[in-house]
């Protein structure tokens, strides 16, 4: 429904409606606010000069005239501001002669119309006003080089991860690997063209790293991240996911923990239709996929059993660190420490060997609790004592604190 | 837009020479209450000079520009209503951003209000500014910053201030410890950014007294509490109790029997790993000042039968509430006896049989018992009999006894039963508390 005062139009482009030219674009659920960018790149752009701006609407004294309406948007991580939501511009495009143009944006809940109204005998010059429209909307693109979590509805801005690779303790072989895979998203011309798509898997038990590892290389590449958590695929839909990341390439697609799907558990899941698009990968340029699994067996079983058509194109897998890493983590968990005093000589080694075999996550977790029993101490007028913190979680290991609802604390 | 002639005359300008702003109700908690304290407290600003109040009411509705404002008792509290402005419009002048003329209008339904500012349209690029005036007035006038919630289908209710005190736990003082040394930072102590959000894990059958721990924290914290049932977890999705706790942070959310919203109560165990993402509360996102303690009727689960279990369910610490042992069963009898107004101070010589006796029963089961023994006190004596408390205490826990106190299918009877909001206003009210569920209380 077009929405634009007809009144107001027809003296402007000084034609009667029959004499329009009017395309119509829709941006809606998560799109919305490219729509109102769009617009508003409009407004701001040297080539568009606004006669005239305000929303139209039949009915009114003036019959065009109602306020132009400004609304809250999402634009950054649970920051919303106002923006102009509903307007018309009557304008004049310098860059194509001068030709009288009306743009009218109208939104509501659901969607964001943008009108571009033409008189009829410019009509063959359309094709160059979408086309600057298109300039505009790709360098306004609200997504752009952002890092969201989008379904249809929301886009659903994250902040922005701050991941610093000297805080992650892993073999420089796994920073490599992920570099090399990346880097047409980091160094796009470094890569032909052809090869600028590329899947990996991260395979590694649960607190290995991998997450951390996926927000460390979403802060190195030069790219949009879009990212999806356990089961998150399922309700937008591969189709639009992919259709997303084509439209905001270059992109990193990054699925944590994929085999967590509820929904992939047979061959018509999300996930199957994850692994055939990546199949069918090659119109996928500029999109790199980057996945996390607990369990990389159950893509060997879907491969083995057919029901995977591909594999991805490289599997990286994380362990546990070993010793000399766990070393390392160990001693920046205790020096970086905010709470805790410098570590005297002895204690980095007391922990390293009483955590063989313990991921960078629950090693992390023993620090933390070290940390929180030296505060709560201190906040009962006592003096901590590390030798006794130590001795408590790292022989006694309280996994789970055991406790009787009336009888005296246990712990297991 | 209402009042658009009275609105004209104030900003003196034609209506396609002004600019609406209209303000995101949407992904408010409680988008009534929220337009109707932001009005108000626009209108109390000190930098505000208020030209009108709308125009007069016209009961004929004749009267050009004749507009009505509408007074409601808005729920501002738990059992508190206050007088508020519902619909209406006015106009002031804002005396900090340069005398400013703003017409803010309140309107439409109870349940899904809109509230518009108008200002001048060259005064347009002033919107920011009045945006963050609005910003501002609502952060010191939070409707729900600070007080105890609980999240009802889309929007938040309130609840009873917490009323249990460490003193009527009868718990381990390690236990308590650990609690606060988690949610230290919700107790005014100084922590690190890191140990600026934690979440712990509350396991046992029911009746073992977490759901008191829960109240216990729910009164003690400093800071928003968001209480959230099974249902409405179910009904909302983990996102929404995340995002709220987010907006009104610091804040402590409560989710009660968390294993039932995800359904992972039932056969298998867990569907999904880590329960925290699973419950929304993924560490993608700031989480900073939020605080997560969760409830599970499950232990077994807890046990590391199952190899996703044997880790920590992304949570930062698990606590296993147990029945309590013979000296805790006996000293939670006695002083239920003690408390009594209606059993004898001679009845606590049989509290030492009966503690041996009821091997596993939880707090809740014993404060049924004694409470058990007392109607059957007061029976006998509606008899006319003498009342004898050595059988009392036998007939209601020994093997013929009637009432049911034996520990027997205890855990199948609440597997998968949903706690309502009703049920947890209950619970957290003095009067009228769920035996099944206090059970760690004297």
């Amino acid at each position: 429904m077009i929405h634009a005062g007809p009144v107001a139009v027809r003296r402007f482009l000084r034609r009667e409606r029959d004499e329009w030219m009017v395309y119509r674009r829709t941006y809606d659920g998560a799109f919305r606010l490219v729509g109102h960018r769009t617009f508003g790149a409009l407004l701001a752009s040297p080539d568009v000069e606004v006669v005239r701006l305000a929303n139209t609407e039949s009915g009114s004294r003036f019959p065009e005239a109602v306020p132009m309406v400004w609304g809250d948007e999402c634009v950054e991580f649970e920051r919303t501001e106002p923006i102009l939501t509903n307007a018309t511009a009557m304008t004049r495009l310098r860059s194509l002669g001068g030709l009288p143009a009306v743009f009218t944006m109208v939104s509501d809940l659901l969607e964001v119309i943008l009108e571009i109204i033409i008189p009829r005998d410019d009509g063959d010059r359309i094709d160059a006003v979408l086309s600057m429209l298109d300039d505009l909307e790709k360098s306004a693109h609200p997504f752009t080089g952002r890092h969201l979590r989008p379904n249809h509805w929301d886009p659903n801005p994250l902040p922005r991860p701050t991941s610093d690779r000297h805080a992650i303790f892993m073999p420089p072989s796994v920073f490599e690997a992920m570099e090399e895979a990346f880097l047409f998203l980091t160094d796009p011309d470094a890569v032909p063209g052809a090869l600028h798509n590329r899947t990996v898997l991260l395979a590694g038990p649960p607190g290995a790293g991998k997450t951390l590892l996926c927000r460390w290389i979403s802060g190195v590449v030069d790219a949009t991240i879009l990212w999806y958590g356990p089961g998150e695929i399922f309700e937008p839909g591969v189709p639009f996911l992919l259709e997303l990341a084509r439209s905001l390439a270059p992109v990193l697609m990054i699925f944590e923990d994929l085999d967590d799907d509820p929904e992939s558990t047979d061959e018509d899941s999300s996930l199957h239709d994850l692994l055939k698009a990546i199949d069918r990968n090659r119109p996928l340029d500029g999109i790199g996929i980057l996945a996390t699994t607990n369990d990389p067996e159950r893509f060997d079983r879907l491969l083995a059993g057919g029901t995977a058509p591909t594999r991805f194109d490289r599997i990286i897998r994380i362990s546990v660190p070993d010793a000399g890493l766990r070393h390392d983590l160990i001693a920046h968990l205790l020096t970086t420490s905010e709470v805790l005093p410098a570590p005297k000589p002895g204690i980095v080694e007391r922990i390293h060997g009483a955590t063989e075999g313990f991921t960078g996550a629950r090693i992390a977790r023993i620090v933390r609790d070290i940390e929180l029993r030296w505060l709560d101490a201190l906040d009962h007028g006592e003096v901590p004592d590390l030798d006794t913190i130590l001795h408590h979680l790292l022989h006694e290991r309280p996994a789970v604190v055991r406790t009787s609802g009336f009888g005296s604390g246990e712990v297991e | 837009m209402k009042g658009r002639e009275l609105v004209r005359r104030f900003l003196r300008r034609e209506l396609d020479e002004l600019v609406v702003y209209r303000r995101d109700l949407f992904s408010s908690p409680s988008p009534r209450l929220e337009a109707c304290r932001l009005l108000a407290a626009s209108t109390a600003d000190p930098a505000v000079r208020v030209v009108e109040t709308a125009a007069p009411w016209d009961p004929t509705g004749r009267k050009t520009g004749a507009l009505k404002v509408v007074w409601r008792f808005v729920e501002t509290g738990y059992g508190i209503s206050e007088w508020m402005v519902v619909e209406g419009l006015t106009l002031l002048e804002h005396e900090g951003l340069g005398g400013l003329p703003i017409a803010i209008n309140l309107g439409g339904e109870l349940d899904g209000p809109h509230l518009e500012i108008i200002v001048r349209r060259e005064d347009a690029h002033r919107i920011p500014e009045v945006a963050a005036w609005l910003d501002g007035l609502l952060d010191a006038n939070h409707p729900f910053r600070g007080r105890l919630l609980r999240l009802q289908g889309d929007d938040l209710g309130f609840l009873p201030p917490g009323n249990v005190r460490r003193g009527d736990l009868v718990m381990p003082d390690a236990t308590l410890r650990e609690l606060e040394r988690n949610f230290g930072f919700l107790l005014g102590r100084r922590r690190p950014k890191t140990l600026r959000h934690r979440s712990v894990l509350l396991a046992g059958v029911p009746g073992t007294g977490k759901t008191l721990l829960c109240r216990w924290l729910a009164g003690t914290v400093q800071g928003t509490v968001l209480w959230v049932t099974p249902g409405v977890l179910q009904e909302v999705g983990g996102a929404r109790p995340a995002k709220i706790a987010r907006m009104l942070r610091p804040c402590l959310v409560i989710l009660e029997d968390l294993d039932v919203a995800l359904g992972t109560a039932e056969e298998d165990g867990p569907a999904e790993e880590n329960l925290m993402d699973a419950a929304g509360f993924s560490t993608l996102q700031d989480v900073e000042g939020v605080g997560v303690v969760a409830t599970t009727n499950h232990p077994e689960l807890l046990r590391g039968s199952r190899g996703v279990w044997g880790g920590t369910a992304g949570f930062d610490a698990l606590l296993l509430v147990e029945p309590p042992d013979g000296p805790g069963r006996e000293r939670l009898l006695r002083r239920l006896v003690a408390a009594s107004p209606v059993l004898p101070p001679d009845a606590a010589r049989i509290i030492p049989r009966i503690a041996a006796q009821l091997e596993g029963a939880t707090g809740a089961e014993l404060t049924e018992l004694v409470r058990t023994m007392e109607y059957r006190w007061i029976w006998e004596l509606h008899r006319g009999r003498t009342p004898d408390i050595g059988e009392i205490a036998g007939s209601v826990h020994g093997p013929d006894a009637a009432g049911g106190h034996r520990r027997t299918s205890r855990p199948a009877r609440h597997r998968g039963r949903i706690p309502t909001e009703e049920s947890v206003a209950s619970r957290l009210r003095n009067d009228e508390c769920d035996d099944t569920e206090k059970g760690g209380g004297t």
